[in-house]
């Protein structure tokens, strides 16, 4: 199920039930891989992919570390404590499978996990046009996924997976060079710090890759640029206002004034069947149109979302206001966009280059692309790929 | 939401009382379906039904329906419902009918649960929500022997939900029909 097509067709998706991840390899008990490896492996980046990775590697006692270029693990996945009464995904907030993904991506059954959920199925959903808002209460039975109930995926990751690895990871290092020439892999931050190790799995962003702020030595090899030039990863933004009154559906479609094909816009009830009294509606916006929004101050974007809301629900939007929080992704320094819009498609993503160089990230799982579990996914694969000598 | 209730209750006592009231008529009988909310609710629906003329091309059907779907993790529905409708009979006793229905119900929704590492569900939460429901039904029906029929019927229901905003709904049944009582069949 792809999300942005599901979401932009208002809800329509295709009745396939979710795929039941074919996890042969990656759901394998411990003791049934051969492990060929007996290295070091350095993991760029902290998100999903990369926590996903040294969680893989430290299950099967292979030396690693995690070089992360902001202060905290996550990428993607962050949540805030501050607005309401319950924590906010800023990030990362669906689940986009069934809930035993959750178990999947822990995948050791001394784990003693009881992580709540809510099936998330809007009760209401409306469509604005010029201000005019029609109530298309009909076929929500056609769609439903699932999200934390009093929690977050940033929750799930500090909860399950950091705590094993948490003494691997260094912050504050992004990288500047990766040298992977010779047998030792070499990768260089920013202040100059070197760290070396026999492989390395890159987890970064689309677009930074493409924005060339990583030198690679040797270069990468001229196809594997070319299809990351096929995969876009668009300006987004999320924000999260609270209000004292619920006045607005659990979701409303709007479309941006100049809407193309790949850009979205939503409003939703983020404290839908939350254990909350709080009045929090979000809005997610992604796409290349977002890129008029995402140049704002936080207060602009604030009272322009609130002056088109006013115009949809006659001034409620301002009358109930309380404050809110805006997460703005393309600012951030090592994400600078969305999530991709495309799956990267390439022979480098499943080899590696040169056989100490892999990939892994959201933006490269054949059928999750674009989730959080797709990126944790890849991440799995490329360390046991690693672990079996691959 | 329920400012017509009044009203709604007694229309389905009088459709009860109709029903009734024409026991003695041509055909009676039970019918056992699936029913669910399409695609992804499970359910079944019993009943019993009453045709008031199966010589006529066209006559009346009236149901009186009780059921049961469910949605896993997110709610259980248990309803009682009256229906009437036309039914146009065609070559072999097939026929296809035009159903109006309303149904009461008892909606006990999840508000959440818990997911363990082997992928068991547990610790529902549940709200209990009620709800009316107007519905329009078409529904064929084919012969399989003297006494036994099978029948879909695709449908489109307006609830009514307490805590809930007023939705629409697409519904799905697929049921057999066992006679009880004709009177004058000729086997055709």
């Amino acid at each position: 199920m792809n999300r942005r097509d599901f979401i932009k067709n208002g809800l329509f998706a295709s009745l396939g039930l979710s795929m039941a991840p074919t996890l042969l390899q990656s759901c394998r008990k411990k003791d049934e891989l051969l492990v060929n490896f007996n290295g070091k492996v350095l993991i760029i980046g902290a998100g999903s992919a990369g926590l996903m990775a040294g969680y893989t590697l430290q299950q099967y006692g292979i030396d690693f570390e995690i070089i992360e270029a902001s202060s905290v693990f996550g990428g993607r996945v962050k949540k805030s404590n501050n607005l309401a009464d319950f924590p906010i995904d800023l990030g990362a907030e669906w689940i986009h499978d069934e809930p035993s993904v959750l178990g999947q991506l822990i995948n050791d059954d001394s784990v003693d996990a009881k992580i709540d959920l809510l099936s998330y199925q809007p009760e209401s959903y409306s469509v604005s046009s010029n201000n005019d808002l029609s109530k298309l209460n009909v076929g929500m039975q056609f769609y439903r996924e699932y999200k934390f109930r009093n929690s977050t995926w940033f929750d799930f990751f500090e909860d399950y997976i950091v705590p094993s690895i948490a003494d691997k990871i260094v912050y504050n290092q992004p990288v500047s060079k990766v040298n992977y020439l010779n047998d030792q892999v070499v990768v260089e931050s920013e202040d100059g710090s070197i760290f070396t190790g026999d492989k390395v799995i890159l987890t970064v962003p689309i677009s930074i890759l493409k924005a060339e702020n990583i030198v690679f030595q040797p270069v990468l090899p001229v196809d594997f640029t070319e299809s990351l030039g096929k995969v876009s990863m668009p300006p987004g933004l999320k924000v999260f206002i609270k209000f004292s009154k619920k006045f607005y559906p659990d979701l409303m479609y709007v479309p941006t004034e100049n809407a193309g094909e790949n850009d979205l816009k939503l409003y939703y009830n983020a404290a839908f069947k939350k254990d909350t009294e709080d009045h929090v509606l979000g809005m997610i916006q992604v796409g290349p149109d977002a890129e008029r929004i995402t140049s704002l101050e936080p207060y602009q974007i604030t009272d322009l979302l609130l002056l088109e809301l006013d115009k949809i629900f006659y001034g409620q939007a301002s009358e109930y206001y309380i404050s809110s929080r805006t997460q703005n992704w393309s600012n951030e320094p090592y994400i600078q966009g969305s999530y991709s819009f495309e799956t990267f498609e390439s022979e480098y993503i499943e080899e590696g280059v040169n056989g100490r160089l892999y990939f892994a990230g959201e933006a490269y799982h054949p059928w999750a692309s674009s989730t959080v579990q797709g990126a944790g996914y890849s991440g799995r694969d490329r360390a046991l790929k690693i672990i079996q000598g691959g | 939401m329920f400012t017509s209730a009044k009203r709604i209750l007694v229309f389905f006592v009088f459709l009860t009382i109709c029903v009734y009231a024409k026991s003695q008529v041509e055909e009676t009988g039970w019918n056992v379906a699936y029913y669910g909310a399409v695609p992804y609710e499970v359910g079944l629906k019993v009943g019993g039904y009453m045709n008031s003329n199966v010589k006529a091309k066209i006559d009346d059907i009236y149901r009186v329906q009780f059921g049961y779907h469910s949605l896993p993790r997110d709610h259980r529905t248990l309803f009682v419902g009256g229906e009437k409708g036309k039914t146009i009979r065609g070559a072999k006793g097939n026929s296809s009918s035009i159903i109006f229905g309303a149904n009461l119900g008892l909606q006990k929704e999840v508000l959440g649960f818990s997911v363990g590492v082997d992928g068991r569900i547990s610790n529902r939460v549940y709200d209990n929500r009620y709800f009316l429901m107007l519905a329009t039904y078409y529904a064929y029906r084919r012969h399989l022997s003297k006494t036994i029929d099978i029948y879909g019927q695709l449908g489109y229901g307006h609830k009514f939900v307490t805590k809930e905003a007023n939705k629409g709904v697409l519904l799905l049944e697929l049921g057999i029909t066992k006679l009880i009582k004709r009177k004058n069949y000729s086997d055709e």
